[in-house]
C-alpha cells in the first residue's frame, strides 16, 4: 500500500523520455549493464550519469521523506518489541523451571523410553534377518527337495524344483555366498540329471535291443499263424468243391466257429524313453535328444544286421529277420507315440536302409544256396516278415522283388533234385505190372492219381497197368507242384497259375521226358520192360491233365474253371512223342530179338531133296517168341502200340526171309525148299490171323492185317511154287496175283531155282509134270533178262 | 616318503597297449596316466608313452605305458617296441565284433616279437556303448579262459575299470618279479650257508641284495 504511491509520484513526475525508460527499468528490477555499456560505446556518457544522478536525487527525497512519515510508527513498534522480549525472558524462566521439574519427576520414564527405542531397533533388525532368512530357508528347502527328488530319481520334478530356484528365488538371494553355490550347482544338477536321465535311456537301449528279436519273433509267429488259418480254411474250400463235384445235388457247407482270440502282442515298455525325451525337452536340449535317439537306434540297426560269419544264414536267418523286424515294430510305436522324437521320414530312410540291406544279403545268400528247400525256408521267413511290418506300414516292394528275382534259381535247384529222384526211380524200377493186394495200397498208389475212376471198385489183388515207378513219380511231380506254389505263396500278386504251369512243363520235359527217353535208348532193359517203360509213359502222359488240375487246385483257380481252360500242359504233346519213340524202341527190339532167331535160316538146306513135313526151326522158334511177345504187350500196351508193333514184328520176318534168298548165302534152291518156307508161311499167317481177331485189333478198323505183312513173300512162294510162273509178265494175272513183286528181285530169286530135273536121280513118275514147270520158268527166267 | 622324489622307485615295468585301430588305447592311457579323455581323439602316429608311479603291496612302482598305432601300416616299427615289455593289454572294441576277432593275431604278434613271459590282459573297450555291443562279455571270457589272459571289460570314458586293469597286470607282474628275487634270495644264502665262516661272504650278501633291486 506504500509501494503503490510512490510509484504513481514517479509517474507524475514527468521527466525527460531517457529518464522515464531508465526509470521504468529500474523500477522492473531490470539489469541495467546493456544500457551503460551501449552509453560508453556510443561516446556520450555524460547524458547518461546526469540522468542516473537524477534519479538517485529523486529517490533520496523519496527516501526522506517516507522516513519521517513513519518514523513515529517505527518508534512504537520498537517498543512494542522490547515488552514482548521482556515477556519472553519471564516466559523463558518459567520454562526452565517447569523443565527441571519435569526432568527431576520424568527421569525413569526416559529411561524406560530409551529402551524402547532400542527394542524398536532390534526388532527392526530381526524382521530383517527374519525375512533374509525366510527366503534363505525357501531356496534351501527347495534345494533339499530337489535333492531328495534327485536321490529317489524323480528327475522331473527335480527339474522344476530347479526351474522354480533359478527363475523364482535366485535373483533374491540377499546372502551372496549362498546366492554364488547356488547358481553354480543348478547347471551341474542339470547336467547330472541329463547324464542320469541318458543313463537310464542307454539301459533301455540295451534293453529294447535284447527284446527286439522276441517282439520281432512273436509278431513273426502271429502272422504264422494266421497263415495257417488261412490254408486250412483254403483246404477245407477244396475238399468241398471236389465233394460237390462228385455229388453235384448234395452242397456242404461247414460253419466253422473257432477261437479267434488272438494272442497278445508282447507290451514293451516305452516310458524310458518318453521319460528321457520330456527331461531333454525340459532342460531345453530336446533336439540333442533327438539327435542321439536317431543315431544311436541306426547304430545299434547296423550291428544287428551284421551276417554272423560263424553260424550258417539258414540257422541266423531267423533270428536276424526277427531283430529287424521287432526294431521297426518298436521305431513304429515310437513314432506313433512319442510325440515328436522321431519324424516320418526318419522312419521312412531308416527302413528303406535297413531293407536295401537285406535285400542285398538275401541276394548273396540266395546265390550261394544249392539246395531248393533251403531257399524255400527263407524265402518263407522273408514273406512272413513283410507281411508283419507291411501291417504297420512299411513297404515291402524290394522283398517281393528279390524273392521274385530268384525263382528262377529256386526251380533250378527244385529240378535238379527232382531230377536225381526221377532217375534214381527209374534205375531202381522192375519195370513190372503192380500188382495191389491192399486197398490202403490201392488208394496210396492209384486213387490219390485218379488212375482209375474215383467210383470204381477195384478187385484184389488188382494188376496195374503201371509199374511201382509210376505213382514214385507222380509223387515227385505233386511235390514239384507243391513246392513252386509254395515259393509264391504269399510273395506274388499276380495270378501265379501260368508261371507255375510253366516250371511243370519244364519239370516234365527237361527233366522226366529227358530221364524217360534216356532209359529208352540205353538198351538196358528186357523186351517186357521196355513194354512197361512204353506203358509207363502213356499213363504219365494220361496224367498231364491231373497234374494240371492240381495246379490249379492249389493255385486256387476252382476246378470248373480249370476244366474248362483249353491250354493244357506242352509236356503232354512231348511225352506223347516220347511214348511212340518208346515204342519204335520196342519195335527195333522185338525185331533186334526175331533176328536172332531168323539167323537160323542160314541152317535151312536150300537144296533138299524131299519135299518137308514140318516147318524150318527157326520158324518155331519165331512163333514161340511172337505168343510170348504179344501176349505181354496185350496187357500192358494199348491195342494202337500193339498193333504196330505186331505189324512191324511181321514185316521184318517178311524182309528177313526175302532178304536171304537174295543173299550170296544162298547160291540154289530146291521146289521142296519152297514147299518148306509154304509150311512156314503157313504157320504165320495162321498166328497173325488168329492174333488179329483175339487181341481185338479188328475193331480198330485197319484195312491192312497182320497177315498183309507178309504178302511179298507169301506171292514169291506162289510164283515158285505156281505151275504156269510165266504168267508173272502177263500184266493182268500179275496185277492180281504177283503186285508186291519187284522185277529185279525175281530175276534174282529165280536165277537161283533149279529143279530136281537136273539131279542126277529123277522120279520117272514126275517127269511130265515137272517138264511143263520147267519149260514155264525158262519162259520167265529168259523173258525177266530180256526185260533188265 | 617324503625324503623320496620323483624318479625314485622300485620297479620300472613296461607296458604295451596293442590292438586294432580305433578301440581307445590312446585314451585307456591318458584316462590312466592324466585323468582326461579325449572325445574327438585321432590315430596315433608310431608310439607314444607316459608313466605314471603307483604303490602296489608297499612297492613304488614306475608304470611306463607305451601306445601303439593300431593301424596296418605302422606294424613294422611297432613291432620294435614289444621288446623289454613285460605286460600288455591286448584292447578290443565291443561294439565291433571285427576288433575282437582281430584278438587273436594280435596274441600272435605279441608271441613272435614279446617275451615269452609276459603278462597279458584282454580288454573290452567302450563298456559305456553297451546298447551297441556286438561282443558278448561271455565270448570275452570265454576266450580269455582258453587262451589264459585275464580279461576286463572298461570304459575309458567313464573311467571304469581302467585303473583296475592296470593294477591288475602291475601286481600280477610285481608277484613274478617277486618270486624272481626271492628265488636270487634263497640262491644267495645257500652260497653263503655252504662257505660258513668266511668274513669276505658274509659281507658280499647285502650287496647282492641291493643289487637285485637296483637292476630290477
Amino acid at each position: 500500500m506504500t509501494a503503490q504511491p510512490k510509484k504513481r509520484s514517479v509517474i507524475e513526475s514527468g521527466d525527460g523520455g531517457l529518464g522515464l525508460g531508465l526509470a521504468l527499468f529500474i523500477s522492473n528490477g531490470e539489469d541495467l549493464g546493456p544500457i551503460i555499456r551501449h552509453g560508453f560505446d556510443s561516446g556520450k556518457p555524460e547524458a547518461l550519469m546526469q540522468n542516473l544522478r537524477s534519479i538517485v536525487k529523486k529517490k533520496e527525497v523519496e527516501i526522506e521523506e517516507l522516513c519521517r512519515l513513519h518514523y513515529e510508527d517505527f518508534i512504537l513498534a520498537v517498543d512494542e518489541l522490547r515488552g514482548v522480549l521482556v515477556d519472553a525472558d519471564e516466559l523463558k524462566g518459567m520454562l526452565t523451571g517447569e523443565n527441571i521439574h519435569l526432568q527431576k519427576v520424568s527421569s525413569a520414564t526416559l529411561l524406560n523410553l530409551d529402551e524402547l527405542f532400542e527394542l524398536y531397533s532390534i526388532k527392526k533388525n530381526i524382521g530383517e534377518a527374519i525375512t533374509t532368512l525366510k527366503i534363505c530357508v525357501k531356496v534351501i528347502s527347495l534345494c533339499m527337495a530337489c535333492n531328495g527328488y534327485i536321490a529317489e530319481a524323480k528327475f522331473h520334478p527335480a527339474l522344476k524344483t530347479l526351474d522354480t530356484i533359478e527363475k523364482g528365488y535366485l535373483k533374491n538371494i540377499p546372502l551372496k555366498l549362498l546366492k554364488k553355490v547356488v547358481a553354480k550347482h543348478i547347471p551341474l544338477i542339470k547336467m547330472h540329471i541329463e547324464k542320469k536321465v541318458c543313463s537310464e535311456f542307454n539301459d533301455w537301449l540295451v534293453h529294447i535291443r535284447r527284446m527286439a528279436k522276441q517282439i520281432g519273433q512273436v509278431s513273426i509267429s502271429q502272422a504264422s499263424m494266421a497263415r495257417q488259418k488261412d490254408e486250412e480254411m483254403r483246404a477245407r474250400k477244396r475238399e468241398a468243391e471236389a465233394h460237390s463235384d462228385a455229388r453235384s445235388d448234395e452242397h456242404v457247407y461247414t460253419l466253422d466257429v473257432e477261437n479267434t482270440d488272438e494272442e497278445s502282442t508282447l507290451n514293451f515298455d516305452l516310458t524310458p524313453v518318453y521319460r528321457a525325451h520330456h527331461m531333454h525337452i525340459c532342460l531345453g536340449i530336446g533336439e540333442k535328444f533327438r539327435d542321439y535317439y536317431y543315431k544311436n537306434r541306426l547304430m545299434q540297426l547296423n550291428l544287428d544286421m551284421q551276417i554272423s560269419t560263424s553260424q550258417p544264414f539258414l540257422e541266423s536267418h531267423q533270428p536276424l529277420l526277427a531283430q529287424v523286424a521287432g526294431f521297426f515294430i518298436v521305431e513304429q510305436r515310437v513314432l506313433r507315440s512319442a510325440d515328436g522324437l522321431l519324424s516320418e521320414s526318419q522312419v521312412e530312410s531308416t527302413w528303406e536302409t535297413a531293407i536295401a540291406k537285406i535285400t542285398s544279403i538275401l541276394e548273396d545268400q540266395f546265390a550261394r544256396m544249392s539246395i531248393a528247400s533251403h531257399l524255400l525256408l527263407v524265402k518263407d521267413y522273408v514273406t512272413l516278415l513283410g507281411t508283419t511290418v507291411s501291417k504297420y506300414g512299411y513297404q515291402i516292394a524290394q522283398l517281393i522283388q528279390v524273392i521274385a528275382k530268384y525263382k528262377d534259381k529256386y526251380h533250378q535247384l527244385l529240378l535238379i533234385e527232382s531230377r536225381k529222384q526221377i532217375d534214381d526211380i527209374l534205375a531202381n524200377d522192375s519195370y513190372e505190372q503192380m500188382i495191389i493186394k491192399k486197398e490202403y495200397e490201392y488208394n496210396m498208389n492209384v486213387t490219390a492219381f485218379h488212375f482209375e475212376p474215383d467210383d470204381v471198385v477195384p478187385e484184389f489183388p488188382y494188376v496195374a497197368p503201371f509199374s511201382s515207378g509210376v505213382p514214385d513219380i507222380c509223387r515227385i511231380v505233386r511235390s514239384f507242384i507243391g513246392d513252386s506254389v509254395s515259393y509264391f505263396s504269399y510273395s506274388a500278386r499276380t495270378n501265379i497259375y501260368e508261371i507255375v504251369k510253366g516250371y511243370l512243363d519244364r519239370l516234365l520235359i527237361e527233366v522226366l521226358n529227358d530221364s524217360l527217353l534216356n532209359m529208352v535208348y540205353a538198351r538196358s532193359l528186357a523186351m517186357s520192360q521196355m513194354m512197361q517203360l512204353a506203358g509207363n509213359i502213356s499213363v504219365l502222359e494220361q496224367s498231364c491233365d491231373m497234374f494240371l488240375l492240381y495246379s490249379a487246385q492249389l493255385c486256387g483257380i476252382p476246378k470248373r474253371i480249370a476244366q474248362r481252360s483249353h491250354s493244357g500242359l506242352t509236356a503232354k504233346a512231348v511225352l506223347k512223342a516220347s511214348q511212340n519213340a518208346a515204342y519204335n524202341s520196342l519195335i527195333n527190339l522185338a525185331n533186334f530179338k526175331i533176328d536172332e532167331f531168323m539167323v537160323l535160316l542160314d541152317d535151312v538146306n536150300w537144296i533138299v531133296e524131299e519135299a518137308p513135313d514140318n516147318p524150318n526151326e527157326y520158324m518155331n522158334e519165331v512163333l514161340i517168341y511172337l505168343e510170348t511177345l504179344v501176349s505181354t504187350a496185350q496187357e500192358i500196351l494199348p491195342l494202337e502200340a500193339l498193333y504196330k508193333m505186331v505189324s512191324g514184328a511181321m514185316s521184318h520176318i517178311s524182309d528177313s526171309i526175302m532178304t536171304t534168298l537174295l543173299n550170296e548165302g544162298v547160291k540154289r534152291f530146291t521146289v521142296n525148299a519152297v514147299m518148306g518156307l509154304d509150311i512156314d508161311l503157313k504157320l504165320l499167317e495162321a498166328f497173325a490171323e488168329e492174333k488179329f481177331y483175339r487181341t481185338g485189333l479188328v475193331d480198330l478198323g485197319k484195312e491192312t492185317t497182320f497177315a498183309d505183312c507178309l504178302v511179298e513173300i507169301r506171292q514169291l512162294v506162289n510164283l515158285l511154287l505156281s505151275s504156269q510162273p510165266e504168267n508173272f509178265m502177263n500184266p493182268v494175272i500179275r496185277g492180281r496175283n504177283y503186285g508186291s513183286l519187284d522185277y529185279k528181285k525175281v530175276a534174282i530169286v529165280c536165277d537161283k531155282y533149279k529143279d530136281f530135273a537136273d539131279g542126277l536121280f529123277g522120279s520117272l513118275s514126275n517127269r511130265n509134270k515137272q517138264d511143263a514147270r520147267k519149260r514155264s520158268m525158262d519162259v520167265l527166267k529168259r523173258r525177266l533178262k530180256d526185260f533188265s | 616318503m617324503a625324503h623320496r622324489v620323483d624318479n625314485e622307485y622300485d620297479y620300472l615295468f613296461k607296458i604295451v597297449l596293442i590292438g586294432d585301430s580305433g578301440v581307445g588305447k590312446s585314451n585307456i592311457l591318458s584316462r590312466f596316466t592324466r585323468n582326461e579323455f579325449f572325445l574327438e581323439s585321432k590315430s596315433t602316429i608310431g608310439v607314444e608313452f607316459a608313466t605314471r608311479t603307483l604303490q602296489i603291496e608297499g612297492k613304488t612302482i614306475k608304470a611306463q605305458i607305451w601306445d601303439t598305432a593300431g593301424q596296418e601300416r605302422y606294424r613294422a616299427i611297432t613291432s620294435a617296441y614289444y621288446r623289454g615289455a613285460v605286460g600288455a593289454l591286448l584292447v578290443f572294441d565291443i561294439t565291433k565284433r571285427q576288433t575282437f576277432d582281430n584278438v587273436q593275431r594280435w596274441l600272435r604278434e605279441l608271441r613272435d616279437h614279446a617275451d615269452a613271459n609276459i603278462v597279458v590282459m584282454m580288454v573290452g573297450n567302450k563298456s559305456d556303448l553297451n546298447h551297441l555291443r556286438s561282443v558278448p562279455e561271455e565270448d570275452g571270457h570265454a576266450f580269455s579262459e582258453k587262451e589264459g589272459l585275464s580279461f576286463l571289460e572298461t570304459s575309458a570314458l567313464e573311467a571304469i575299470n581302467v585303473e583296475k586293469a592296470f593294477h591288475t597286470v602291475l601286481s600280477e607282474i610285481h608277484q613274478i618279479v617277486s618270486k624272481k628275487a626271492l628265488a636270487a634270495q634263497e640262491s644267495a644264502s645257500t652260497n653263503g650257508r655252504s662257505m660258513q665262516g668266511t668274513t669276505i661272504n658274509v659281507a658280499e650278501a647285502p650287496a647282492a641284495t641291493k643289487g637285485s633291486c637296483c637292476s630290477s
